[in-house]
């Protein structure tokens, strides 16, 4: 690398250090523990933020307004809604992490079935069991400033976007399908070489093209790309093959309105 | 298994390599100060990567695309893998994730570092096709100019091959330093096509190639454009496509394009990218320069809204780019007639078969 160097007029980070808290709804953890799993850049996070409500990482939880609010996990009960009310209250920029957040997540299975039915199938005594009908996203109830997506999230793409608030810019979060991440990655395309089904081209990028990079076909955990014409996707597959389109269709990102749309039509 | 160079000067010069490795000539090209890029196997498909010795594992097997389908095939002979895999000379020429410059605070101060130029290349074992690409690409990317092209003329194709009839292949047009062409078991001729290529082949051993030899090669290269099942009149396809905006054919297509960019993302030609700047959180400062696709709605998004709609209204700008507009623009065809598009859609839409609707759509109308 050749170096130049040129005055420098603006440092593009804020003057005082934002404040951040992560909250959980109904979720796994598991977009938390990428924030921890974020290993390199963490130091630096830490640095640039003051993280001041996370009850995973630490017991120390100091009261809000925060800057910046990352939600993790969808709205199942009357209480999580209450809450996810006072939390878009306390936070200047709400910013929803992963796929439950976004779109319902894997619980969202539920919206197109008999809530009370399905609550006598698990629990013994289901009359002690508050929950609503759906499943439901952040932004069906507050304003969502960033929804990042995917199960769990891409910690860079984390990382990216805390970036992008600090410095005032609009993240990089691509909305185009998976094949792009693929080809510029190199990746054999496992549909075409393999004929394995691939739920890549009606996907959002963001992975980084994890699975077909290990071999397998896309399971759809970023949810819908910007187009998303799964009858044609699902046409070049036999019964088998269509069977496994639809389950990814129907599973992490169920709730997404796209591909709840698309897996009643394959 | 041995490979013979049977190596011709020109017309009057020739020379036999013995014993006769494809190995002496990446030492050659390597101990020239080129590093070498050439065809690997790689998860059952062949793909171009660096290379520091010739993959033995490519003789006796080929690629064998078919729309929307690619797998690998044996062929007794085959030396370089046959028709193209999915990657081409684009990818070394303009790579789809590079750093145009990175910056970082120092003190009060900001270093602004960009990547070192790289050395001269040689590309070893590409198509005919794609160096007809490379001089097409280089309109928009020019590539090293100390950069040596060896191609290797094909002699078997693959069923969305068209070349032919876009007068890129299969035997070796202009761009390239050096010709080989596989011929009988693994024998591979050589000869020089530049002042380059002569100067390196003066440095191969190897035995006279006879006449009968060269005749040989030169029919079995033949056989092959014979045997090509695809074409586009490229000339009917340049008045047409670009003259039937409303056509019912841009609409069914779209029906089935699933907008998946994997067209233009193989295409040695498209040339689009777009340019990102990330920041990270220590300040470090990045723009790279990555690959981009006229069929996502971000890349026509301009003040006020995506231009291109509609997943029609941007196959219709694709195609007729590649076919038509591409003309205009540059002076040529956009499209080489290579067929990745057609092979890696994963729906295996064919750029031929469209265009030949609408070709025949305007003679009719
Ligand atoms: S493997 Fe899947 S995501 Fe990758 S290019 Fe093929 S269809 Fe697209
Ligand atoms: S348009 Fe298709 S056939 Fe033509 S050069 Fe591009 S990938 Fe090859
Ligand atoms: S033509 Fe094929 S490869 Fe190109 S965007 Fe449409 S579906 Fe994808």
């Amino acid at each position: 690398m050749t170096r130049r160097a040129v005055s420098r007029s603006s440092r593009g980070l804020r003057d005082r250090r934002p404040t951040l808290a992560v909250f959980k709804f109904a979720s796994c953890d598991g977009c938390q523990l990428s924030i921890l799993d974020a290993e390199d850049q963490l130091l630096a996070v830490t640095e640039a933020i003051d993280i001041i409500n996370f009850p995973e990482a630490s017991s120390r939880i100091l009261p809000g307004p925060y800057d910046i609010g990352l939600v993790e996990g969808s709205v199942t009960t009357s209480h999580d809604l209450e809450r996810l009310l006072e939390v878009r209250e306390q936070c200047g920029l709400l910013v929803t992490i992963g796929a439950c957040a976004m779109s319902g997540g894997i619980q969202a299975l539920r919206n197109a079935r008999d809530v009370d039915e399905l609550a006598a199938m698990v629990y013994p005594n289901p009359e002690y069991f508050d929950v609503l009908e759906e499943s439901t996203p952040a932004s069906r109830h507050v304003r969502v400033d960033v929804e990042i997506p995917g199960c769990p999230v891409n910690r860079r793409g984390l990382v990216d976007v805390l970036g992008a608030l600090l410095a005032g810019r609009r993240p990089a979060l691509p909305t185009h399908s998976v094949c792009i991440e693929c080809k510029i990655r190199g990746t054999t395309c496992v549909m075409v070489a393999k004929g394995q089904p691939c739920l890549g081209p009606v996907t959002r990028a963001g992975c980084g093209a994890l699975c077909p990079s290990y071999a397998r076909g896309c399971y759809g955990c970023f949810g819908p790309a910007d187009v998303v014409n799964v009858a044609s996707l699902s046409a070049q597959f036999d019964t088998e093959g269509k069977a496994t389109i639809k389950a990814g269709l129907q599973s992490f990102n169920v709730g997404a309105p796209a591909f709840e749309e698309a897996a009643r039509h394959v | 298994m041995d490979l013979t160079y049977v190596v011709a000067m020109g017309s009057e010069r020739s020379l036999v390599v013995r014993p006769p490795k494809l190995n002496s000539l990446v030492e050659l090209l390597t101990s020239h100060g080129y590093s070498v890029v050439g065809p690997i196997l790689r998860d059952g498909v062949v793909v171009l990567d660096f290379i520091e010795k010739f993959d033995e594992a490519l003789i006796g097997v080929e690629s064998a695309p078919r729309p929307g389908e690619y797998r690998l095939e044996e062929h007794k002979g085959a030396v370089f893998g046959g028709p193209v895999g999915p990657m081409s000379m684009k990818r070394w020429i303009n790579p789809p994730n590079r750093i145009a410059w990175s910056a970082r605070p120092e003190g009060d101060q900001v270093h602004v570092d960009t990547p070192k130029p790289r050395g001269p290349r040689a590309y070893l074992g590409i198509r005919p096709c794609d160096v007809a690409a490379r001089t097409i690409f280089g309109e928009v990317w020019p590539g090293h100019p100390d950069d040596l092209v060896i191609v290797a003329e094909c002699t078997s194709v693959g069923e969305t091959c068209f070349c032919s009839s876009m007068g890129t292949g299969p035997a070796a047009g202009e761009g390239a330093d050096i010709v080989l062409t596989e011929f009988g078991e693994g024998s591979v001729l050589v000869r020089s096509r530049s002042d380059r290529g002569a100067v390196l082949l003066a440095r191969m051993n190897g035995a006279a190639a006879t006449e009968d030899e060269i005749e040989s090669a030169r029919s079995r290269v033949a056989a092959a454009a014979e045997s090509m099942v695809r074409s586009i009149d490229s000339e009917a396809a340049r008045e047409a496509l670009a003259s039937m905006p409303d056509s019912a054919v841009w609409d069914s297509v779209a029906q089935r394009c699933l907008a998946c960019a994997n067209c233009t993302m193989v295409c040695p030609t498209c040339f689009c990218t777009s340019i990102n700047d990330t920041a990270d959180l220590d300040g470090v400062v990045q723009r790279t320069i990555r690959w981009d696709s006229c069929f996502t709605p971000g890349f026509s998004e301009i003040h006020g809204g995506v231009h291109r709609d509609s997943v029609a209204a941007r196959y219709r700008h694709w195609a007729s780019h590649k076919l038509s507009t591409w003309w205009d623009q540059f002076g040529t065809a956009g499209c080489v007639g290579c067929g990745r598009c057609i092979t890696w859609c994963p729906v295996g839409i064919d750029i031929t078969e469209e265009a030949n609707r609408i070709i025949k759509e305007v003679a009719h109308a």
